[in-house]
């Protein structure tokens, strides 16, 4: 019933708001969120086999959970399909609310599912935020609403089928099934208040929920007490505690408890009718949509660009999306990431420019344009070869598979692949990796291993059936692209060491040694000397230019190239038929003169340069840093450079 | 009347489907027997469970007809008893384990003929010629525990140790670095194949367990003497102590070929009593001109076998490939705690393989050892073999279970007519447990690999097995009571050094370098052919 004079929204009325919101919802988790970049850092297996799924139902609580999870994450490599599954089940999930809470209330409560909606979507932004934690909840609160509805209120009843469902979903969900006791043991004594037989089923409820874990871990799981209960806890995929799970958690008893103080109050009958009370009509309305707003603004604004930026950077790097990933670079320059001069070198960082670099070499601008993009001086950025850095930053790993497979040091990217693979554990990018050097070191079996099971999973078939093709034909396998840049570049020669990190130049000159014609492992042995401020063998090296054929002297060679002549006073360079362009000559020499003329002074040095050289060799050397992203004068310079 | 009529359906529906299987069964036998044309060769299976010999009491060998067709009828049948009869349109053969089981046991001793129809997509069959193993009459013990773990660089992220019931495809986690929050478990170790006592390394926490008369007891290893912790085990046939091997080893990485390789900078071999955990050696076991490592304890526990080499200088590990190892062994007397002199039963020169992992057969006939060019780590050599030394006759025999590719981590069943081992044969990268038969005379049948429920098991499985130790029975202790034992810190118990090593210590301290460059001469030794990473001139 409805009244003439009420303000509530009528059935139509709830449903067009309800579309609007879904609508918003999608496009928000589409188009802000990008569920591809979730699963680029989390990419949980997914295996087609009965072995999968009972090894994941058999071995932990909540392996049930963790599958169905991991089978709908899989269709996050699709942004579309991904916001669609996260906005159905946010929108499941608060209609289970809204109906639970409706129950312990007494009355409808209409804004619930928004909130608790919003409060999904709050855990949805944190990109390692586990999806599983949702298919809990969700699990979780349907299995209490029709706990709720269907079983009969005889207590021994209903002792008797929460006990068999507590234990089911504590096995099959998880930390998420504390939900189901809980809203529970809420509603059986909100019911009931004053009856004796229902606060004394409530108690029961909780403790038999605290007491299932125990139970399992004895019973079932084979495994210490603690660590079941640890498991209970929501944990993002990199084992920190999830902070969108609490939240949620504490918003759901929150929004119960509420209720139950409540229940009987103001706000409209299960029909939506409003109750008339202390506060008005307008007032009903009013607020809970005023927090609703609210919420949401708090929702957004609490989304993070920046580590968004990182992520999406990552993303087109892993996706050897090498154009865009730059095109991304030069429009977020104001990303934190690249602001060293305030926030010092983040690992980021480094990771950032080392992909950099990889993209300006498979665009071909390397030798053009490095300089044009973040740089940084004694730091490992070209190559990870620092130990220590990769040791702290098991991205590093990943990285350095796939660099250090396309320079030709084979064995050196199967060693950081599996290092990887014992990291970020099963991830169809690493077996990938894995089955590619183990055809190029003709261990073909092998390689069919790991096809085998790339072909148990959903988005990796045809990939695997491709190189499981190329094992049975000569043709394919020695016309594949990748392959075949495998094999013209892998090193032949055997050197052993205590580690897979090496001196840069060392290892980019063996790679030169065992195959002249690497271009990459030239490009990138011309960029180390660059870094490391060596003119004088980037002048040495410059054979290269007619070994790879390159039409003119590439930008930074030159201004290398001037630079040695300028300091060692050698006028005649061999620059193998090619001349330095006048542009250049011209702009080195307006740069040399503004050096003379602030000489120590760095800071006038840096406004009057940066601008117009802060993309070049020579602003580089000075300050240790290009002028990517930098207008203003530098802060200390001995962050990068020791210089000051 | 509606109940009826359910019931009426109900039964036409349960008949219709009895009379389809009955139809299509019968018609693949008729079949199959009719008009089958017979192949000479045998079919090929997947695993390779062809010619070999099998325990009385392993679990079904289910396999994959790699033979094109629509279907397939399979029978194995011996001496006595029924065969059993297969009939699918899968080429998956999965044998139904109480069938088998009766099968194997009404034959021991007797051969086990596998005959495989395939029909054509025409609709003709082919008959190939038999499968014929032999089910041995001696049965294999019934557990085999092993590691289980992704190929191993240097990162420790997840491995367990498991358990499996050989006689059926059933497997329990003993321990899982999952559960300890990462690091690495290794090296179990039983007492002559009962698993009642066992002992068990963890790394990170550093911490040894030890779990004897019904009770798990964490020990931290390290002493005065042993910088490093416990690793090679062999327990003493008394069950009271056990000697292990302390190793200073670096892993190293090649650029070309095999990407892995360890170098052992130092190691003795101390015995831990368990009865008094107390840690001792004798200077036979920590010559500090020479690398001890692998003990093994001969079944009357009064000689240890084990491994030496001259030790390899620790700032020039590029000389790493001279290390080879001959076969030594000391006298011991488990009464009074003496230690004989050190004599050497194989030398490497003479072999021209290094030796690695000797463990003596429980009847005391045979040391099976594993061979390998150099060094002290043969999972990571292509070419690593298993040899059988004729303790009597000192004649180092070759093996026919041997594959061209990695063999290692081996061991023997109670009765000495078994044994374990690893193998990369299958793929060439990751390590299998395998078993084969060894008869009176000492030779080895053709290995074949621990059979799986899913016959297709290994085709995907990345994981790689280490360590395979068999025993009669399951061991005792679950996770629950491992883990706690390990996460509890307070429950650690530090070994004692025994004063006369303390003594020995005091007076003349065990150097904590190998005393490389004064050790004598070798013959034979290979010329020094690496160069450190960073250097500039290949290695070959």
């Amino acid at each position: 019933m409805q009244g003439k004079n009420s303000v509530a929204p009528g059935r139509s009325g709830r449903a067009v708001c309800a579309l609007l919101f879904l609508i918003l919802f999608y496009l928000y988790v589409w188009l802000r969120i990008d569920p591809r970049l979730s699963y680029q850092i989390q990419a949980p297996p997914f295996y087609l086999t009965g072995r999968f799924f009972s090894q994941l139902l058999h071995t932990q609580v909540g392996g049930l959970c963790e599958y169905a999870a991991a089978f709908l994450v899989q269709f996050w490599r699709f942004d579309w399909a991904g916001a669609l599954i996260i906005t159905i089940t946010a929108w499941l999930i608060g209609w289970n609310a809204g109906a639970l809470i409706s129950r312990i209330r007494g009355k409808q409560a209409v804004h619930l599912p928004y909130a608790a909606a919003l409060f999904v979507l709050f855990a949805h932004q944190d990109y390692g935020y586990p999806f599983s934690i949702t298919v809990g909840v969700l699990a979780a609160l349907l299995a209490a609403n029709a706990f709720l509805r269907l079983v009969p209120r005889t207590p021994l009843v209903r002792a008797g089928a929460f006990v068999v469902l507590s234990g089911l979903l504590c096995a099959a969900l998880g930390g998420p099934a504390v939900v189901f006791a809980g809203a529970c043991a809420i509603a059986e004594f909100a019911e009931q208040p004053r009856k004796s037989r229902a606060c004394l089923l409530a108690v029961f409820y909780v403790l038999f929920g605290t007491l299932t874990p125990w139970l399992l871990a004895a019973w079932t799981y084979d495994e210490p007490t603690s660590t079941t209960y640890a498991r209970l806890i929501p944990r993002e995929w990199n084992a920190s505690l999830s902070i969108g799970a609490l939240t949620l958690y504490a918003f759901l008893l929150a929004a119960a408890l509420a209720a139950v103080l409540l229940r009987g109050r103001w706000g409209p009958d299960k029909a939506g009718a409003p109750k008339e009370g202390p506060r008005g009509k307008l007032a009903f309305l009013l607020r809970p949509a005023a927090f609703l707003v609210v919420l949401a603004v708090v929702v957004v604004a609490r989304f993070d660009h920046d580590e968004r930026g990182l992520i999406r950077m990552d993303y087109l790097a892993r996706h050897e999306m090498w154009p865009e990933f730059l095109d991304y670079v030069r429009g977020h320059q104001s990303n934190p990431v690249f602001n060293v001069l305030d926030l010092g070198i983040q690992h980021q960082t480094i990771l950032v420019i080392n992909d950099t670099d990889r993209a300006l070499f498979h665009t071909g601008r390397l030798p053009y344009d490095m300089f044009s993009y973040p740089q940084l001086g004694k730091a490992p950025t070209l190559t990870l070869f620092d130990r220590d850095f990769c040791a702290k930053h098991r991205q590093a790993h990943l990285r350095r598979a796939e660099l250090l497979f396309e320079l030709g040091r084979i064995n050196e990217a199967e060693h950081m692949a599996h290092e990887a693979w014992e990291y970020f554990g099963d991830r169809p990018g690493i077996f990938r990796r894995i089955v590619l050097v183990n055809i190029l070191k003709e261990r073909y079996d092998a390689a069919h291993t790991y096809l085998n099971l790339l072909s148990t999973m959903l988005f990796e078939r045809d990939w695997a059936a491709y190189y499981l093709r190329a094992l049975d034909d000569n043709l394919i396998l020695s016309s594949d692209p990748v392959l075949q840049w495998g094999r013209a570049v892998m090193l032949q020669s055997d050197f052993v060491g205590t580690t897979a990190f090496g001196f840069e130049d060392a290892m980019l000159t063996r790679l030169l040694r065992d195959h002249r014609h690497n271009k990459m492992a030239f490009e990138y042995l011309m960029a180390h000397y660059l870094l490391a401020d060596e003119p004088a063998k980037v002048v040495a090296n410059l054979g290269g230019l007619d070994a790879f054929n390159y039409p003119d002297i590439p930008r930074h060679y030159e201004e290398a190239a001037l630079a040695y002549m300028a300091e060692s006073g050698v006028a005649n360079i061999n620059l193998f038929g090619r001349t330095i362009r006048p542009e250049t000559l011209e702009r080195f020499r307006r740069f040399e003169s503004l050096r003379v003329q602030y000489g120590q002074d760095l800071g006038r040095l840096w406004d009057a340069t940066v601008a117009e050289f802060g993309n070049t060799f020579w602003f580089y050397r000075v300050f240790g840093i290009t002028g990517f992203g930098k207008e203003t004068k530098p802060g200390p310079y001995d962050i990068v450079t020791g210089a000051s | 009347m509606k109940r009826l009529a359910f019931v009426a359906a109900s039964s036409l529906v349960v008949a219709s489907v009895v009379a389809l299987v009955l139809h299509h069964t019968l018609a693949l036998q008729a079949l199959g027997e009719a008009s089958a044309e017979s192949v000479e060769h045998p079919p090929h299976i997947r695993p390779d469970f062809a010619d070999i010999v099998i325990p009385p009491n392993i679990a079904p060998l289910n396999f994959r007809v790699e033979e094109p067709g629509e279907a397939y009828l399979v029978r194995l049948a011996s001496a006595r008893g029924d065969a059993i009869e297969l009939t699918s349109d899968s080429p998956d053969v999965r044998i139904p384990i109480e069938q088998w089981r009766r099968l194997l046991k009404e034959n021991a001793g007797e051969a086990l003929s596998i005959d495989i129809s395939v029909r054509q997509e025409g609709g003709g069959w082919r008959r190939f010629a038999p499968i014929t193993n032999t089910i041995a009459a001696e049965p294999i013990d019934g557990y085999l525990t092993y590691r289980l773990m992704k190929p191993w660089y240097t990162k420790f992220g997840s491995m367990a140790i498991f358990q499996r019931n050989l006689a059926s495809f059933e497997e329990r986690r003993l321990i899982d670095t999952e559960v300890l929050g990462h690091g690495c478990v290794n090296c179990h170790a039983f007492v002559w194949n009962q698993p009642e006592t066992m002992t068990l390394h963890v790394r990170f926490p550093f911490v040894m367990l030890l779990a004897r008369d019904g009770k798990i007891s964490p020990i931290e290893t390290r002493t005065e003497f042993n910088k490093g912790p416990f690793a090679y085990p062999s327990w003493h046939p008394n069950g009271r102590m056990a000697a292990y091997s302390v190793n200073k080893i670096l892993q190293v990485f090649h650029t070309f070929g095999e990407t892995r390789d360890v170098v052992d900078f130092a190691s003795d071999i101390v015995l831990y009593i368990a009865d008094t955990n107390t840690v001792t050696t004798t200077p036979a076991l920590s010559d500090p001109y020479y690398l001890e490592t692998f003990p093994a304890w001969a079944p009357d526990g009064k000689t240890l076998y084990f491994c030496s080499s001259p030790a390899t200088p620790t700032d020039d590990f590029k000389r790493f490939r001279e290390a080879r190892y001959d076969l030594m062994r000391v006298s011991f007397d488990p009464e009074t705690l003496t230690w004989g002199e050190r004599e050497t039963v194989l030398r490497a020169g003479d072999v021209g393989l290094s030796m690695a992992t000797p463990r003596v057969s429980p009847d005391g006939r045979y040391i099976l050892l594993c061979v390998s060019d150099y060094g002290t780590f043969p999972i990571f050599f292509p070419g690593s073999d298993l040899r059988l030394l004729d303790i009597e006759t000192g004649v180092l025999h070759d093996m026919a279970c041997n594959s061209d590719k990695t063999e290692s981590w081996h061991g023997w069943s109670v009765d000495s007519r078994w044994i374990v081992f690893t193998s990369k044969r299958y793929d060439g990268l990751l390590a299998r447990p395998y078993f084969s038969y060894i008869d009176d005379e000492g030779n080895a049948s053709k290995a074949f690999v621990m059979p799986q429920e899913d016959p297709s098991f290994y085709d995907d499985f990345v994981k790689t097995y280490s360590v395979p130790e068999l025993t009669v029975g399951p061991v005792d202790f679950d996770m629950r009571d491992l883990a706690g034992k390990i996460q509890d810190a307070g429950l650690v118990t530090a070994a004692n050094l025994d004063p006369a090593v303390q003594a020995r210590q005091a007076a003349e301290p065990h150097p904590d370098k190998p005393l490389w460059s004064e050790a004598p001469p070798r013959d034979g030794a290979p010329p020094a052919d690496s160069e450190p990473y960073d250097g500039t001139s290949p290695v070959s």
